[in-house]
């Protein structure tokens, strides 16, 4: 512990006591009083590559903010796993937990801050786990794989607000410097409203694993999670969200309907697609065309592409753009972000953008694995709908009762009929 | 036959093909002068439902414009589509003899060489480029059904015979309807007029049910098979993208007057029997100024359906012709004088502007829609964007890329089919 960053623990108490109602920063507070030192007591969930990843980024983010936090409990599936992520940090065997129910130990620790990385399937299980512990969350994208994970989610968020726990999620371009000066430009009106564009993340084919002899069901899925479509959400979900959510961003509002088209080429193990399309229809004739595909050998395209209708510029628009800070890149500034608003007892919360545009994600994938178009209110609004309550099985809590059966390998959706 | 009608449309013909001095009417006039009536000639080249639908289009046509045409000649690679529509000329009184009825894959040169002024186009795209190209140098008019090519090669045949009629004087129009269909001119009117402002971008979209099939049956050879079943193959259609989609393709190009600068698509096979083509594709078709239009056609049964486009503008959108202003006020639409039916339409359009000696000729902007489509099936086939470039002039990319079989390869015989169910997947298995 390090007396130099007392100058952010007045900071901190500051913040927490003007903002008076903040409950999480009073938590801490009591915390911190009670000798712990001037920082969070952090804990990872999901420790693969990109818990591990995260859980860096935020002690960098810490350090950067001013505050000596500290790993305190780590939990994978995989117990091995937590215990070699614990190891790093210094976290004692008996606080890494294993299995599929570990995650309500570590829970029950003192941990303040909790990431969130396992497969998304467990993300709205997990995520409402710790809202209901009074915990700040950071968690990974995407965090839902279908509608009613996507509403539970917003339904945590809700009740996060209410208890002023933060939550930042693993969008991470919502802190990048570039596409925070953009979008604020934007919402000023500068360039006009969007009329049109197009989100592509098209490259290469992930990594995936073959079932091992002898495997279960359940940790086969685990273990190549990012292959099926009850785990990841397909990756439309897992990896093209970040696109979405900058179309959801930028034009202010999810779209209205998703028709799409999507097919599986070369893909070798689970059971999703290796390519969508989706006209997302986000009103008035805005139209974002989404094009996805993980295939090797096509071409490698990316990024977000608006067009303005410049009939409807902003008279004066305020140019003055803030100094949005970014140090050491996106991954990093939005545990930077999340720290410094529990500091300032004004907590983030984005779990119902993270839920947005993962349920936008969803609607596409419904859309092109029925041949469907799939309207937004039938996600969210419409309880009479099919897609209201369709779920992808097994669900997290199939398993935490350990009554998960994988669904089999290379046998995907055929929109339509015959 | 209406001869007083008649009479009147031939003074009308004869005073404006004077007037204008064209060329196309002069010849014309030179061929009703040596005795062949006051009438013009048509031959239909492909007796299928299309081609069948066609010729009954342009008679009803000519009457529309009491003016007075003559079926005289009709060619099929086979005699029963030719006697189905030899009978139901009959219902309208009209009899093509045998020996103008032409069966085999050179019949369209003897229909050509038989004394029609108006030839009519219907065949499987595949056969476009090499038919029109025949036609106009025999000096025919011609009508051709969309699309016009499979392949970059086709698109560029097309483009220079279209020259080529545009130099002797001859119309040419095609069957991309809704350049003749009321709404469509309605709306490009309201459009030009600055009624909707600059279109920024949209969607078009062809999705709908799966097309018909013809199984292969035991006796048939390679050639009888993947003409009767041309549909579903590539090589002969060139792929729904364009034996369908085009019409939504034709539009877009149109209303944003000009043409994509490159297209990135997927697309796949979810259900289709038979051939080699997708049943889906998705096209990014990326314009100047930085305008996206989308692309989606599918034929897969009990899929959401939806046929149109969709494209939007500062101050307002057209759907499928209609254009709806942001502002909820109501549009006025102009009043598009002709036929209320486009298919027949386009035929009045054609007939009339070979009577006024102001030929029509869509062949540049039919060959550029149906390479539209074209780049768009490369694209998705591939997984790599294209171009423009890359299709439209011969040194690019795709710009020598010719379908086998092509049309010549059916008239020396040296067709193998491809496979069926084999289909293009992009990328590499890595």
């Amino acid at each position: 512990m390090k007396e130099k960053h007392s100058g952010s623990r007045h900071g901190l108490m500051k913040g927490a006591v003007s903002a008076g109602a903040a409950i999480g920063a009073f938590t801490i507070l009591g915390a911190t009083a009670k000798g712990q030192g001037k920082g969070f007591k952090v804990g990872l969930i999901g420790c693969g590559g990109r818990g591990g990843g995260a859980l860096g980024n935020h002690m960098a983010a810490a350090k950067q903010v001013g505050l000596d936090s500290k790993v305190v409990a780590t939990c994978d599936y995989f117990k091995g796993k937590a215990e070699g992520a614990g190891k790093k940090y210094g976290v004692p065997p008996e606080r890494c937990f294993g299995g599929p129910n570990g995650y309500k130990q570590l829970l029950d620790t003192d941990v303040e801050i909790v990431l969130i990385a396992t497969s998304p399937n467990f993300r709205p299980v997990h995520y409402e786990a710790c809202v209901k512990a009074g915990k700040h969350v950071f968690m990974e994208k995407p965090v839902c794989v279908d509608p009613p994970g996507g509403r539970k989610v917003i339904a945590a968020g809700e009740l996060a607000k209410a208890k002023g726990l933060a939550v930042v999620a693993g969008t991470q371009r919502r802190h990048q410097r570039g596409y925070q000066e953009r979008a604020f430009r934007i919402q000023a009106g500068v360039e006009g409203k969007i009329a049109g564009g197009r989100i592509y993340w098209c490259g290469g084919a992930l990594w995936y694993r073959t079932r091992a002899e002898g495997q279960s069901d359940a940790d086969y899925l685990v273990a190549n999670w990012v292959s099926f479509t009850e785990m990841s959400g397909d990756h439309i979900v897992e990896q093209h969200v970040h696109n979405i959510d900058i179309a959801n961003w930028f034009i202010g509002h999810p779209p209205v309907t998703a028709a799409g088209f999507g097919g599986r080429a070369r893909r070798k193990t689970g059971n999703q697609f290796d390519f969508h399309s989706v006209d997302f229809d986000y009103g008035d004739g805005c139209h974002i065309h989404s094009i996805c595909r993980q295939i090797n050998g096509t071409a490698g395209l990316g990024g977000e592409h608006f067009v303005f209708n410049p009939t409807t510029k902003a008279e004066k628009p305020d140019l003055k753009v803030p100094a949005f800070e970014e140090v050491g890149g996106a991954y990093q500034a939005e545990h930077a972000d999340l720290l410094r608003s529990i500091v300032d007892g004004k907590p983030l919360n984005e779990a119902r953008n993270v839920a947005e545009a993962s349920l936008a994600a969803v609607m596409g994938r419904l859309s092109t694995y029925t041949g469907q178009l799939i309207k937004w209110d039938d996600l969210v609004k419409n309880e009479k709908s099919d897609w209201y309550s369709f779920t992808c099985k097994p669900t997290a809590l199939d398993f935490e009762t350990g009554e998960v059966k994988a669904p089999p390998d290379d046998v995907v959706a055929v929109p339509g009929k015959d | 036959m209406k001869d007083d009608d008649g009479r009147v449309s031939r003074r009308d013909f004869m005073k404006s093909a004077a007037a204008a001095g064209a060329v196309g009417g002069l010849t014309l006039l030179g061929a009703t002068a040596k005795g062949q009536g006051k009438v013009l000639k048509a031959g239909l080249v492909g007796c299928g439902n299309r081609g069948r639908g066609a010729i009954i289009n342009h008679l009803e046509a000519a009457k529309f414009l009491n003016t007075e045409v003559q079926v005289v000649a009709l060619a099929d690679l086979y005699p029963k589509p030719l006697e189905q529509t030899r009978e139901r000329l009959k219902q309208d009184k009209i009899d093509v003899p045998d020996n103008r009825c032409f069966a085999g894959f050179d019949g369209y040169k003897k229909l050509i060489d038989s004394g029609a002024d108006v030839v009519l186009l219907a065949t499987p795209p595949v056969f476009r480029p090499l038919h029109f190209e025949t036609a106009v140098k025999a000096g025919k008019h011609v009508f051709m059904e969309k699309p016009v090519c499979v392949d970059p090669v086709g698109g560029q045949r097309i483009i220079a015979a279209g020259e080529a009629a545009k130099g002797k004087g001859l119309a040419v129009v095609a069957g991309t309807q809704r350049r003749h269909q009321q709404v469509y001119l309605a709306g490009k009117k309201l459009l030009d007029d600055g009624v909707m402002g600059t279109i920024w971008g949209g969607a078009v979209y062809w999705c709908g049910a799966s097309s018909w099939i013809n199984k292969r049956e035991p006796g048939w050879s390679d050639i009888d098979y993947i003409m009767k079943n041309w549909i579903n193959f590539a090589e002969m259609s060139g792929d729904h993208i364009i034996e369908q989609h085009v019409h939504n393709l034709d539009v877009m190009v149109w209303f944003l007057g000009s043409l994509p600068t490159f297209a990135v698509a997927v697309g796949g096979r979810a259900r289709r029997q038979t051939g080699d083509q997708y049943d889906f594709f998705s096209v990014d078709y990326n314009f100047k100024n930085g305008v996206h239009v989308q692309s989606l056609c599918r034929q897969v049964n009990g899929a959401w359906s939806r046929e149109g486009e969709e494209l939007v503008g500062d101050k307002g959108l057209m759907r499928s012709g209609r254009i709806r202003l942001h502002s909820k006020e109501k549009v006025k639409e102009p009043e598009i004088p002709g036929h209320a039916n486009p298919y027949v339409q386009e035929h009045v359009d054609l007939l009339d502007s070979i009577l006024k000696g102001k030929p029509l000729n869509e062949a540049e902007q039919v060959a550029n829609s149906t390479l539209v489509g074209v780049m768009g099936r490369i694209a998705a086939y591939t997984g790599q964007p294209v171009r423009w470039t890359d299709v439209s002039k011969d040194d690019g990319t795709y710009g020598k890329l010719a379908l086998k079989p092509t049309a010549e390869d059916f008239e020396t015989g040296q067709v193998k089919v491809p496979p069926d169910d084999v289909i293009p997947i992009p990328g590499n298995a890595g």
